[in-house]
């Protein structure tokens, strides 16, 4: 499996300050035109409306099906001073995850790469080292690195 | 894009978290319960025209996935190479399109 993880699709300083200016940012760093950032956008905002994807402990995992997208991407953004997210325990979120995925996936990319986001996660509210790495290429070795020991 | 085929993406892709809800739950993922994601699916019902609906519970249950995208000139429903004449068009989202072959609504990812 090739690595989930790559530094193009990270961003370790987000300036958003809300929800909504996370999704944006994080849509932003898609390879793809405006309309289709505002399509995704607009999903992403009504599967947060039908449940939050505020994990807890600090971690998010924005994540929706569109067929705005031919292939499966994952973003990652950190925030050192935390974004209120609605979060299940109500804490601010700085780390997030945004998975988004064609509606159809012939080797279902989508719910195993959620899966093994969720899974890690857990074990990233316990090691914290991920809130002081200042290089992309070391943060996305560090994840990559996890997602493997699941394997 | 044409609002009627924005619905219709919508209802579908709603439709498919419907369909993925428990395995979402299970990985952790609340999900607020079925009668208000039923009520969501209502309201995005209420804006789609009457013969286009029909046409997408048709295309359901015969298929699962109503409307499909279009890559390189094929309809990702049936594979069908779809007519040049469709494919030449301009401003293709712009209209409601569907498949000679399958019937399925169109999408172009790349217009």
């Amino acid at each position: 499996m090739k690595d989930v993880f790559k530094p193009e699709f990270v961003k370790l300083e987000l300036e958003a300050t809300t929800r909504e200016e996370v999704l944006r940012e994080l849509v932003d760093l898609l390879p793809v035109g405006d309309d289709k950032k505002e399509l995704i956008y607009q999903r992403l905002l009504e599967r947060e409306n039908l449940g939050t994807t505020g994990i807890g402990k600090g971690i998010a995992i924005p994540h929706s099906r569109t067929l705005a997208l031919k292939d499966v991407f994952v973003i990652v953004g950190r925030s050192k001073k935390g974004v209120d997210f609605n979060a299940l325990d109500g804490k601010p979120v700085h780390l997030f995850f945004l998975i988004v995925a064609p509606p159809y996936d012939p080797k279902n990319r989508y719910l195993i790469t959620l899966g093994k986001i969720a899974e890690i996660s857990r074990e990233l509210t316990r090691k914290k080292e991920w809130m002081e790495i200042e290089k992309k290429e070391e943060f996305v070795k560090f994840l990559n690195g996890l997602l493997r020991e699941k394997k | 894009m044409n609002k009627q085929l924005l619905f219709l993406i919508s209802l579908q892709e709603l439709d498919i978290l419907i369909k993925e809800k428990e395995k979402e739950e299970e990985m952790g993922f609340p999900i607020k319960p079925c009668e208000e994601l039923k009520k969501a699916r209502e309201k995005i019902i209420e804006k789609i025209d009457a013969h286009l609906m029909r046409r997408y519970e048709r295309l359901s249950e015969r298929y699962g996935n109503p409307v499909v995208p279009v890559v390189d000139g094929i309809c990702q429903g049936c594979y069908m190479l779809l007519p040049t004449s469709l494919i030449s068009q301009k401003a293709k989202n712009e209209r409601i399109h569907t498949c000679p072959n399958c019937g399925r609504f169109l999408y172009w990812v790349d217009d």
